[in-house]
């Protein structure tokens, strides 16, 4: 019986090959390694829509493929891509025979990369936080050295903030709507469970969205696109976190329709890389696919990463050189342990469904529904009526004695006293490095009623977003594919001061002890009150946001030429609700404050010129307007409902063009772009002296809050990458960026100081003019690096590889509004006049931009791997930073000092006061992972 | 061949970028230096006779010139005619030479004490044509500014003079003279008058 069905299936296998007719082509992908079969490969033939998946033979089949030259495209993760020419005959089934993948060790190497987190720079506490370049690269020879190589020194691609790219998850856009950038702590430690990404870079079209300028990064979580298997790996470094254990489990499809992904992981640090930076994350993964029929399928998504890390502190140079460049003022010892001040703790769970619904063979539409809720917490401590506890406050240390001039008389330089010298050497940061937490315990326990004079509290920003989206992608004609969709939001974002410990107080009370009467109160709903731990005080507000996007594009693909067209038109409305009453701002803090809506449209395209097979030419062109952020829109939101006077869109457009090379042994792409960015604003918060004038003997002094609007930012460069397969064993690399990033324009300053806020005056601003901005260099990582690289692979399964890096031309923020006339305006004079010391070449002097110096990293990278039955066996390791170079990676103007005497004094006194703070990337450190597969 | 002529492009356009360089944009905020500011902080005692370089310090009436102001870190120019034993006090302090442009302004501050009449008087003045020496054969053209209000309990105090025009005297040389008029016998025109930071400057 059995030999009977087995030889009718035979003869029926041989009908079926004999009856097969179509257009297309079959194939079988195996390991280069094993030669076993590959299932869940991903075949797809470019520019269409025709996607075919290996079954469990590792064999697959087109059927109704147009006739012509065709590319197909054949990729599975953790091996590398392979292109194939093929030319389709009408009528013929061809047999490609055997697609061999070979395995793809910078897979792995981005499975190990570390998430490189910046600092908060000043003190604003924006939901996200700003990561360098693409966290995973693609598979383009320049974005994995602007990724791996240069990333650790904070390069930005194009010099571009990362709001100007999108990144998604299943076709939904994760960018935070209050500062527009991508919070990707959101799934950290899933590195396994988000490895199936596709990019596109600058303007270039994506599947899902219209974009930015600075490409998409889509990560596709769906259960059964992950190649079935599990995989544990451990982890050692010393950067942001010392440990890591990662887990993950693919089920694929099984015949009942259901596949499955989970994955979870662990990072830990006691003390990371900067002193007293704990670290400590925990990130769980889980996808379920149901394939209801042949042609709908729904999938579940759920997110959940929290992370809680203690943060380090920028420094100036004064407090590097005595303390050493990895110092950090953000913790002290309490009962023998290191206690971070600054925690910043996230959790922010993702729920996603998705609907996936193959309407026809050319037609799909992806529908989902996507709740995020959690919190966002950074802590901080403060004090009322009490010392500064920050062990690096100005009086602090040594450069305050030896910085003194006389008040009275500007003349004359008290810093070279003999008293002031012996003051400086008795300095109290010299013995008093770190916090001293029981100081304030003491200060608490010592008051007369109880109350605490020191608290710790924590910023908190507690989000609900609902997101629904579509994404329509059909092959309207064998060359033309569209395009489309659409997304809704609406979030409510509620900001709130959240008390964590009374730091052995009773009770703390809720007023600003710089105000008088009742402008002291924070809500004079609840007057006076008394707080305690868990309490909300000091500010409590929602802002609510709804946006609406919608996009079209179209992909024409010709013999010589692919060009598309794409636009997008967005609304977005947000408003401000106060929970509390300030008393600053009585009329216009509580309820709900105005809407304003932005109403914005966007055009791209661009075209591919297909010189040869291997050479073609690339040009791509945007133009967008694009609302501003939510922060950007309320800039005193924990105090009022204000909007910023004369708010506007922010136009956006940007060029390039690229030529690139394609062959077997050597791959290049050069590509020189333009963007630039109009009607930008800025927003940030300091305490100025010398800013006002002088009406009641403070010397001008206030904190506030700074606006710097219609800035006008361009970015112009050229990007380079070349790969050359020397041997088959040997690849060489070289890349390069040339950056020019530069202020175009002189933009409008704006200062908010809440001292002024009265029942007549409910926008206490100041304008300030404008800041003579244009010509200086944009901050945010070096504009100019170079990279060298040599890997060597051995048939025998490991590899090593070194590369070099050079970087330069990366510039200190500057402050706008020491670059606006008030510089030169003497607070003290009665008309407003200038200082009489001031002269033109001075000034330049003290104006002058900061650059940082240049430097060279050498890394060292290699990994083994063995295979023992179907399991591999593996470790990856990285040794960065080879000659262990000490370097800035940022760093800002400190604007204390707002005025050209203030800057001249502090300067020329040799050893300034507020100098400004800068930012250290990793000295030497590694990386070893070890990896099984099975 | 294909990759020299790549080499080749990328060197041009690099060239091309660094030919310009953005930092020559940069420009300093809007700034003229002083064409005359003097805050008297050579004083070296209180009472003595102002002796400036460049300026011109006359008694017209009595014996009584401006003297050296100085209280506490405060220094200024002062003129008092209290218990001079003359009827009439009249002294003038000159500056030096400016040349005064379109834009050019004044301003200087101005404190009274003790002062009860308009007659005990304060005056700025113009000349066009004073020789440096001879300050009452010179031409003499008074100039509104705005006067300290004569109350005992702003004593002392210094007001600004507001902003003066001097457009009227463009591209030419000029002197100020402040004047000062009292009385050391009459008991209601004997106050004290002081005036700092006299400044003139280009000023849109």
């Amino acid at each position: 019986m059995k030999k009977l069905v087995i030889s009718i299936l035979f003869v029926m296998q041989v009908c079926f090959v004999f009856a097969q007719t179509g257009t297309g082509f079959s194939g079988k992908v195996v390991d280069s390694k094993t030669q076993k079969p590959l299932q869940n490969v991903v075949a797809t033939i470019q520019n269409s829509n025709l996607t075919e998946i290996t079954d469990a033979e590792g064999k697959f089949v087109f059927k109704s493929v147009p006739a012509g030259s065709q590319l197909l495209v054949v990729k599975s993760d953790g091996y590398k891509d392979q292109l194939l020419a093929i030319d389709v005959e009408q009528g013929k089934i061809l047999d490609l025979g055997v697609v061999v993948l070979e395995e793809d060790v910078t897979e792995e190497q981005q499975l190990s990369l570390v998430t490189i987190t910046d600092n908060d720079l000043g003190d604003d506490n924006s939901g996200s936080e700003s990561t360098s370049g693409l966290l995973q690269a693609s598979r383009d020879a320049f974005q994995q050295a602007a990724a791996f190589n240069w990333g650790l020194a904070r390069f930005r691609i194009r010099g571009l903030d990362n709001e100007n790219a999108t990144t998604m998850i299943n076709g939904v856009a994760m960018n935070k709507i209050y500062d527009g950038r991508p919070q990707w702590g959101n799934w950290g430690g899933l590195n396994d469970a988000t490895r199936n990404q596709e990019f596109t870079m600058g303007s270039a079209p994506s599947d899902y969205t219209f974009g930015g300028i600075l490409g998409t990064q889509e990560i596709n979580t769906r259960a059964s696109i992950y190649r079935p298997g599990s995989r544990v790996s451990f982890s050692g470094t010393n950067t942001n976190y010392s440990w890591r254990t990662m887990g993950t489990h693919a089920s694929g499809m099984n015949k009942n329709g259901w596949a499955f992904v989970v994955s979870a992981s662990r990072r830990w640090a006691q003390e990371g890389y900067f002193e007293g930076t704990d670290y400590s994350a925990n990130s769980v993964f889980a996808s379920v696919e149901k394939k209801i029929n042949e042609k709908h399928s729904l999938n579940f998504t759920s997110i959940y990463a929290e992370n809680s890390r203690g943060r380090n502190s920028p420094n100036t140079d004064e407090v590097n050189r005595i303390a050493g460049y990895r110092y950090n003022s953000y913790w002290g010892y309490q009962d023998g342990k290191k206690r971070n001040s600054r925690d910043r703790d996230v959790t922010e769970p993702i729920l996603m469904l998705n609907h996936f619904w193959k309407v026809t063979n050319k037609t799909n539409i992806t529908s989902g529904i996507t709740h995020q809720f959690g919190k966002i917490g950074s802590s901080r401590i403060d004090n009322q009526g009490a010392d500064n506890p920050d062990p690096t406050y100005y009086r602090n240390l040594p450069s305050y004695y030896t910085s003194l001039w006389n008040p009275d008389d500007y003349t004359d330089f008290q810093g070279d006293d003999p008293a002031n010298i012996a003051l400086a050497a008795d300095a109290k940061f010299l013995n008093n490095r770190q916090l001293n937490w029981n100081e304030m315990y003491q200060a608490n326990l010592s008051t007369a009623d109880g109350h605490s004079a020191y608290i710790l509290y924590e910023d908190r920003t507690d989000d609900k977003l609902w997101t629904a989206n579509t994404v329509i992608n059909s092959q309207l004609a064998d060359n033309i594919v569209l395009n489309a969709g659409g997304t809704f939001k609406s979030l409510k974002s509620h900001n709130f001061a959240n008390l964590l410990d009374l730091l052995g107080g009773q009770y703390y009370e809720d007023y600003d002890n710089f105000q008088v009467g009742n402008e002291q109160q924070s809500d004079l709903n609840n007057p006076n009150r008394k707080v305690g731990v868990g309490d909300t005080f000091a500010y409590n507000y929602n802002l609510m946001a709804t946006t609406f996007e919608a996009f079209t594009q179209f992909k024409f693909t010709y013999k010589k030429v692919d060009f598309y067209l794409a636009q997008t038109y967005t609304k977005n409305q947000y408003q401000r609700e106060g929970l509390y009453k300030n008393g600053l701002y009585p009329t216009n803090s509580f309820g709900k404050g105005d809407k304003i809506s932005f109403e914005n449209f966007g055009f791209k395209g661009g075209l591919t010129y297909k010189i040869s097979g291997r050479h073609f030419l690339n040009f791509n062109g945007v133009y967008l307007t694009k609302a501003p952020s939510m922060r950007n829109v309320f800039p005193n939101a924990r105090l009022n409902n204000n909007i910023t006077l004369g708010i506007e869109n922010e136009n956006i457009s940007s060029l390039d063009a690229s030529y690139v090379i394609r062959t077997p042994k050597f791959k290049s792409r050069i590509t020189a772009y333009m963007s630039s960015i109009k009607n930008a604003t800025e927003t940030s918060f300091f305490f100025g002296e010398g800013i006002f004038d002088d009406d009641n003997g403070d010397g001008g002094d206030a904190f506030v809050a700074e606006t710097v609007t219609n800035i006008e930012k361009r970015n112009i460069g050229l990007e380079l990458g070349m790969e050359y397969q020397l041997t088959s064993t040997i690849k060489l690399t070289a890349n390069a960026a040339y950056g020019e990033y530069t202020y175009n324009n002189n933009p409008n300053v704006v200062l908010n100081n809440d001292n002024l806020a009265s029942p007549t005056n409910t926008n206490p601003i100041i304008d300030f003019g404008q800041a003579n901005l244009k010509g200086y260099r944009l901050s945010g990582g070096p504009q100019t690096a170079a990279s060298f690289g040599i890997e060597y692979r051995d048939p025998k399964f490991w590899w090593i590889g070194a590369n070099a890096n050079y970087l330069a031309n990366n510039y200190l923020d500057v402050s706008a509004l020491l670059r606006t006339q008030n510089f030169f305006r003497n607070p003290l004079d009665n008309e407003g006049l200038p200082f009489p010391e001031a002269t033109n070449e001075r000034a330049k002097e003290l104006l002058k931009q900061k650059e940082f110096n240049n430097f060279t990293l050498v890394n060292l990278t290699g990994g083994k791997s063995w295979k023992i039955k179907s399991s591999t066996f593996g470790f990856f390791a990285s040794l960065n930073n080879v000659f262990d170079i000490q370097y800035k990676t940022g760093g800002f103007e400190q604007a204390r000092n707002a005025n050209f005497r203030e800057v001249n004094q502090d300067v020329s006194s040799g050893t300034p006061a507020f100098a400004p703070k800068y930012f250290y990337g990793f000295g030497r450190s590694y990386f070893l992972n070890l990896y099984v597969n099975f | 061949m294909k990759k020299t002529i790549l080499f080749l492009l990328g060197v041009m356009v690099m060239t091309s970028f660094t030919a310009c360089s953005p930092e020559e944009d940069i420009k300093n905020p809007d700034f003229q230096p002083y064409k005359l500011f003097e805050d008297f902080t050579s004083n070296t005692t209180d009472g003595a006779v102002i002796n400036l370089a460049g300026w011109t310090n006359f008694a017209e009436a009595g014996t009584v010139k401006w003297n050296q102001g100085i209280y506490y870190s405060d220094k200024y120019a002062e003129f008092t005619s209290f218990q001079s034993g003359q009827a009439v006090n009249i002294a003038w302090l000159v500056s030096p030479k400016i040349n005064v442009e379109s834009n050019s302004k004044l301003a200087f501050d101005v404190a009274q004490a003790y002062v009860s009449t308009a007659a005990n008087s304060i005056e700025l003045l113009v000349s066009t044509d004073f020789d440096g020496t001879n300050v009452t054969a010179a031409n003499w053209t008074v100039v509104n500014f705005t006067k300290p209000p004569l109350n005992f309990d702003t004593n002392f105090d210094f007001f600004s003079s507001g902003l003066i025009d001097l457009s009227t005297y463009a591209n030419q040389d000029v002197y100020l003279a402040f004047k000062v008029k009292g009385s050391g016998t009459n008991t209601s025109l004997d106050g004290t008058y002081s005036i700092d930071n006299v400044r003139i400057i280009n000023k849109n």
